[in-house]
Order: structure tokens, then sequence, then C-alpha cells
């Protein structure tokens, strides 16, 4: 009788030198539906999108605007635009890395959507790597500050030229925002940056108008 | 012939990331960045040259217990991988 288990026959069909990565694969979770999500490096960078257009930020100029720190430029208050509420995924992660190729700095921005419209931030870099401030950009524009002491939650305190909070989550549902850890890596500075996607586990959070 | 209608093979050399939710492929000398949750790098390292879209389904089948073998999803995503060029 053959004390071969199920997942023993798809080790013997990777590469000898692979089978412990893809044993932990296996055992990480049951098979799903199989996502690929690629973006360009370039377009990641915070330079390159703000040559592109903002006009669709500027709608929301004359809207709520909290300033927030060096990174928002916008401090007007203004009336507020109708709430529609936000219907979409609780957590989402951005997997960031220095595109500037200075060093090899990486990590990850976890942040976990709470029913009271703030969000808890979670930014995991590098061992050694030193991080001096956080943001979440759409087209190059700063609409985040995020915490990196302290209380690590986001509210609408942190936002800037968005309306509301359940704007900022609906375009990181829409894969329109950027996460950027700035900081430092035994005396060279770095810029990580990634795209904030939905993170696969987590449920869905409502947020009624 | 497709390239899920014969044995794909990965691309020799990917540096692949483990984060919490899936993993992350960086190709800087194509400006590209890629998110693969768990089943896609299954698929993408049972691309070794030698199994065919059908032998991959065949072995996630017997491998998670599953009713049917995934073909149609492995040959999609066998497809989209070599669209990525992540397959040779």
């Amino acid at each position: 009788m053959s004390n071969e288990k199920p997942g023993d026959r798809i080790l013997s069909k990777v590469d000898d030198r692979r089978r412990d990565f893809v044993k932990r694969v296996l055992v990480g979770a049951g098979f799903a539906a199989p996502v690929i999500a690629s973006f360009s490096i370039g377009s990641l960078s915070v330079d390159a999108a703000l040559a592109q257009d903002q006009s669709h930020l500027r709608v929301h100029a004359d809207a709520v605007v909290v300033s927030s720190g060096p990174a928002c430029s916008v401090s007007s208050v203004g009336p507020h635009l109708p709430d529609l509420g936000y219907v979409g995924p609780g957590n989402f992660q951005a997997y960031v890395y220095d595109v500037s190729g200075s060093t090899r700095v990486n990590g990850e921005v976890s942040i976990n959507v709470h029913g009271d419209r703030t969000a808890g931030i979670d930014i995991d870099m590098n061992k050694d790597a030193v991080v001096t401030s956080a943001y979440l950009f759409i087209n190059g524009v700063s609409v985040a500050t995020l915490p990196i002491q302290g209380n690590p939650n986001i509210s609408i305190s942190n936002l800037c030229n968005l309306p509301d909070f359940d704007a900022l989550l609906q375009a990181m549902a829409l894969q329109r925002v950027t996460a950027v850890v700035n900081g430092s890596y035994y005396g060279t500075a770095y810029s990580a940056q990634g795209p904030v996607i939905p993170a696969s586990s987590g449920g869905i959070v409502q947020l009624n108008p | 012939m497709t390239v899920a209608e014969t044995a794909p093979r990965c691309l020799p050399g990917l540096d692949i990331s483990p984060t919490e939710d899936g993993y992350v492929i960086y190709q800087p000398e194509l400006d590209r960045v890629h998110y693969l949750n768990h089943s896609a790098i299954l698929i993408l390292e049972l691309s070794t040259g030698s199994n065919s879209a059908a032998d991959i389904a065949g072995f996630i089948q017997e491998a998670y217990g599953l009713p049917e073998p995934p073909v149609a999803m492995v040959r999609e995503t066998i497809a989209k991988l070599s669209e990525q060029k992540l397959l040779e």
C-alpha cells in the first residue's frame, strides 16, 4: 500500500529547489480562483503620477478637506458632498518597494476598515528600515497621511483632497490608490511605493450613508 | 498552438516574494510588478516545461481533492501568465 499523501505527487512535479516553497503554498489555503494583477512600476511612482491629469480630484476641491500634514496641500473647508456610503472589501494591502532602486527596502502596508469609518494601519518594512512618513496617493495627489507611531488608526482627520472617508474606501476598492512609505536605510533615503489592492482575506464592509 | 496546449515553462530567475495574502513578483527590466494569489503561484510553479495545462489541472484536483480538474481555469491562468511574460 502506498504511503503517498495527496500533496506528495504535486510536489514531485515541481523543481526540486522549489518544493519547500510549494509545500508552504499548498498548506496555506484551499484552492481558489487564480488572481493575477499586474502593474507598471513606473505608474506607481508619485513623480510619474503627478504628471497625470488631476481634474477628477479638483472636482472635490470645494468639498470638505482637512489639512493633515505637509503632503496635503489643500486646507480649505467647504460644504459636504452627498454621502454615498460604502460597500466593499474591508481589508486592503499594499506591497511597497523602493522604486528608485537606491535600496532594496520593501514591506507591506495593511489597511483594515472598521465599522466606525476608521481604519487600522500596519506598516511592516524590512528590519533596520526607518520609516519617517507614509501617505496614500491618488494620481500623485496626497489623500491621506498614515500614522507611523502612536494611534495606528486613520479617520477623516487624516484625509485631504477627498470629500469623506467613503471616497477613500471606494478609491481603494477600485485600485486607484498608491501607498508610499518614506524613510532611510543605513543612511540612504528610500521611497517605497506600491498599489493598494483588496486583500483576499477579510470580509465585506457595509457603511450606510 | 497556444502556450496552454504545450508544456509551459516559468521564466527562470523570477524573484517571488511572499506577502500576507499572496505573492509579488518584480520585473524591473520590464517595468512590471505582479501580484498573484496562492492558486496562481501554484500554477506558475507547476509550469516546469514538463507539465501540460491538463496535467497541472489534474495535480491540483488531486492535491486539493476537487471533484473535477480545473482545466479551464488553469488554461486561462497560463494564458495570462504568458501574456504578462512570466512564462517562457
